[in-house]
């Protein structure tokens, strides 16, 4: 009795001792980014404590990259507004008799364009993936998966009409597309930002060399719910903000537009809208046909535009 | 850490296991508490405190046992001390998410285990079903030993206290729990998770959205996921166990062969419905009082199953759906359903999937939304044609192994098997379940794809 008696006070020293110790790594463990990984690495996902701490990190980060004013960038349709405004005025002020191009015009023009997707291809992640099977979508090329990211968009994808996997570059040797539409940018959040936006640079011009009379419609990545952006330190609305600025950097008017769905399934404070969404993070499956119909407004009015400006000149 | 992933496997068991037996056989005890110390630390890295936590409730059981040893004064003062310090920690990190939504915090990892075990010690050695243990090294390893610590099974003292003391450490009992530790592994990862993904699929969807073939599919999904997933879970406990020559008890035995809701109960986590039966309906008088209280009795004992298994309404709904049947077998319909046992399975196959649903979606509404793609009264069959078609073409080759695997009948057989066969069988279930895991971890922030 005694002897075990004995043998507790240590035991029980030796365990205190090793909580000490503990509390001791982990917070030695904390400052370091690189220790952090690997500590992440080991334990089990507790996402929700991180965040707190992860969060002020990611922020100071941000905050040296992000431009403290948003540049001019023509990029959405709203943009191109902008565009013709501005050309509008300069005409004027040359006093030029040609005719100029009005929005009126374009959204003429728009309205009685029919848009076919028969030659378009469609490249993203899960989605995109949703586009294909709930928007009702009868033609059009997918070239989608869950996961996709320009990581791994070259590997080679199920489409269908292919008997096996097709890679990117097979595919778009193998067929001419008129209008390349891109949703991704969420599987890269959990990469350096820098070394995501010099693989989107070379993925850009990987399509354009490939299909140089495309259109190559850039789309803004979804936003999450409000409750999945707080509990999640990478893939939040603060990560997808910024990415879909990077991607409106690209459009040049001619062959690169951008195209941004959030405010359509947002609330009022920039998050999707928990209402249409059942996980979160993608949009329930009745909402696709409108989402798809908003893709079609949105090119007809785009391409309309191009119409015009190429028969002006 | 999480039984099946490849740093526990591959990292922690071996380095574990090699200093384990390496050392001599009396000190062994004090190995398994300082690894299992290391196991939940690993776990619990972010917030050292729930370490802290564990530390401090073995602390209170071990003193509160041994402060009601024979013939001591105020026993009862002591046993609602240890057992209200156990239950206020509970209840706190519990229920504190419903009642303040901005927090985030992670629940501390196998809290509603090891609080259950530690009840359990200080309820036995008050009613003198077993001696206060004095040494705080049996009490802590009996607690935190790391096979059964994080989910389970829920170890009375009784079943392990002479193991403690003394157990047998053979070259074949470490064979033959890594065997059950693989197989439980090839469950969990082969099956239960790839299964998890069908049903998670349709809520992202909207169960609005979902035709009523793919909704039953769907919910079957699921009842398959959560069995297999817990089942190899205890599997692997087990299996743990045994390497180390402890004999845990069993926590499934074939639960959807049943005929009926009071038998699957008696099949399903059993070590938590003999926890509730021994110290909560026993106690407050099972079904010895008369009708009437026999039936306050069982509501209770549901009513905190229900809350254990979680803090939102759907959880208290599932308790109550479940009783219901449990009150109607006690009337009439139990003795029909063992009588036609055939009667009593379709009557199974129908109410387990069915009370999964309540488990399954937390919240109300969709729950509502839910139940009529199962039960289309409304005349709406379904918003995309054919999309179960889709879906089964995708999973036929997991129901399959599922439904058979529900039976007793593999397990048997495989028990008849020669070795050499048992032997390539597990190294291929290793590979399979190592494959899987490891495709799974290619992408280092692995816990979301979209």
């Amino acid at each position: 009795m005694k002897k075990q008696t004995g043998n507790n006070i240590p035991m029980i020293l030796l365990s205190l001792l090793f909580v000490l110790d503990v509390f001791l790594v982990s917070g030695y463990f904390y400052p370091d980014a690189e220790g952090n990984f690997w500590v992440k690495m080991l334990a089990f996902p507790n996402r929700y404590e991180v965040q707190e701490e992860y969060g002020e990190l990611a922020d100071e980060n941000m905050e040296e990259v992000l431009p403290s004013e948003s540049e001019e960038n023509p990029e959405t349709t709203g943009d191109i507004i902008g565009i013709i405004e501005a050309e509008a005025e300069e005409e004027q002020k040359d006093n030029d008799q040609e005719k100029v191009i009005t929005i009126e015009d374009v959204q003429a023009l728009a309205g009685s364009m029919e848009i076919s997707y028969a030659n378009s291809l469609f490249i993203g992640d899960s989605r995109m993936v949703g586009i294909k099977k709930f928007s009702g979508l009868e033609e059009g090329t997918f070239y989608a998966d869950t996961g996709m990211s320009i990581y791994n968009v070259y590997r080679g994808e199920k489409v269908e009409g292919y008997p096996r996997k097709i890679k990117l570059e097979d595919l778009l040797a193998d067929a001419d597309f008129d209008r390349i539409y891109v949703m991704m940018g969420i599987n890269e959040l959990g990469y350096h930002f820098d070394v995501t936006k010099s693989h989107y640079d070379e993925f850009i011009n990987f399509l354009r060399e490939r299909e140089p009379d495309a259109e190559i419609y850039l789309q803004a990545n979804l936003h999450v719910t409000a409750k999945s952006s707080a509990r999640d330190s990478v893939h939040n609305n603060e990560g997808l903000d910024k990415m879909n600025e990077m991607l409106a950097e690209y459009v040049d008017g001619e062959h690169i537009f951008y195209m941004d769905i959030n405010p359509m399934f947002d609330d009022e404070n920039g998050a999707l809208d928990s209402e249409y969404t059942g996980d979160g993070v993608h949009v329930k499956g009745k909402y696709h046909a409108a989402w798809l119909e908003w893709i079609t407004e949105e090119t007809a009015f785009i391409e309309a535009w191009l119409a015009l400006n190429g028969a002006k000149e | 850490m999480v039984f099946s992933s490849l740093q526990f496997i591959y990292i922690f068991l071996p380095v574990f296991f090699m200093v384990y037996f390496l050392t001599p056989a009396k000190d062994r005890n004090v190995i398994l508490y300082l690894g299992s110390l290391v196991f939940y630390t690993v776990g619990v890295i972010e917030c050292p405190w729930y370490l802290l936590l564990l530390l401090s409730s073995v602390l209170v059981d071990f003193a509160a046992g041994l402060a009601m040893g024979k013939g001591k004064k105020r026993r009862t003062f002591f046993l609602i001390a240890g057992v209200g310090y156990h239950l206020v920690f509970l209840i706190f990190f519990k229920y504190m998410n419903q009642f303040i939504p901005e927090n985030n915090w992670l629940l501390p990892a196998g809290i509603s285990f090891y609080s259950f075990q530690g009840i359990s010690y200080l309820a036995d050695v008050y009613r003198k079903k077993c001696k206060p243990e004095p040494s705080f090294l049996k009490v802590a390893t009996y607690i935190s030993m790391f096979p059964q610590l994080i989910a389970g099974p829920i170890v009375t003292y009784d079943e392990v206290a002479d193991h403690l003391d003394k157990r047998r450490h053979s070259k074949r009992r470490f064979l033959k729990g890594m065997e059950f530790f693989i197989g439980g592994l090839a469950l969990k990862v082969l099956l239960a998770n790839p299964m998890g993904s069908l049903f998670t699929e349709l809520g992202t969807i909207g169960y609005e959205s979902v035709s009523t073939p793919l909704a039953w599919m769907g919910i079957l999904a699921f009842t398959f996921q959560i069995y297999f997933d817990f089942f190899g879970y205890s599997l692997m406990a087990i299996g743990l166990g045994y390497c180390m020559g402890f004999k845990l008890p069993k926590n499934f035995n074939h639960p959807y062969m049943s005929k009926t809701m009071t038998e699957f109960w008696r099949r399903w986590h059993i070590t938590l419905g003999r926890w509730f039966r021994e110290y909560v309906y026993i106690p407050m008088g099972g079904n010895r009082k008369g009708g009437f209280r026999t039936l306050i009795n069982l509501a209770v004992v549901w009513f905190l199953t229900g809350i254990w298994h979680g803090s939102s309404v759907n959880f208290l709904m599932w308790a109550g759906f479940i009783l219901i049947f449990i009150l109607l077998e006690k009337l009439f319909l139990r003795k029909i359903m063992e009588k036609f046992s055939l009667l009593g399975h379709l009557y199974m196959f129908l109410l387990i999937p069915l009370s999964w649903v309540f488990f399954a979606i937390t919240d109300f509404s969709s729950i509502l939304v839910f139940m009529g793609r199962l039960f289309p009264f409304d005349g709406n069959f379904g918003v995309y044609p054919g999309d179960y078609l889709e879906y089964l073409g995708s999973y036929w080759y997991l129901f399959i192994p599922a439904f058979f695997l529900a039976t007793p009948l593999p397990y048997k057989l495989y028990g008849k098997c020669p070795v050499a066969l048992k032997v390539v069988g597990m190294l291929v279930l290793l590979g399979g379940a190592t494959y899987c895991m490891f495709r799974g971890m290619n992408d280092p922030f692995l816990y979301f794809r979209f």
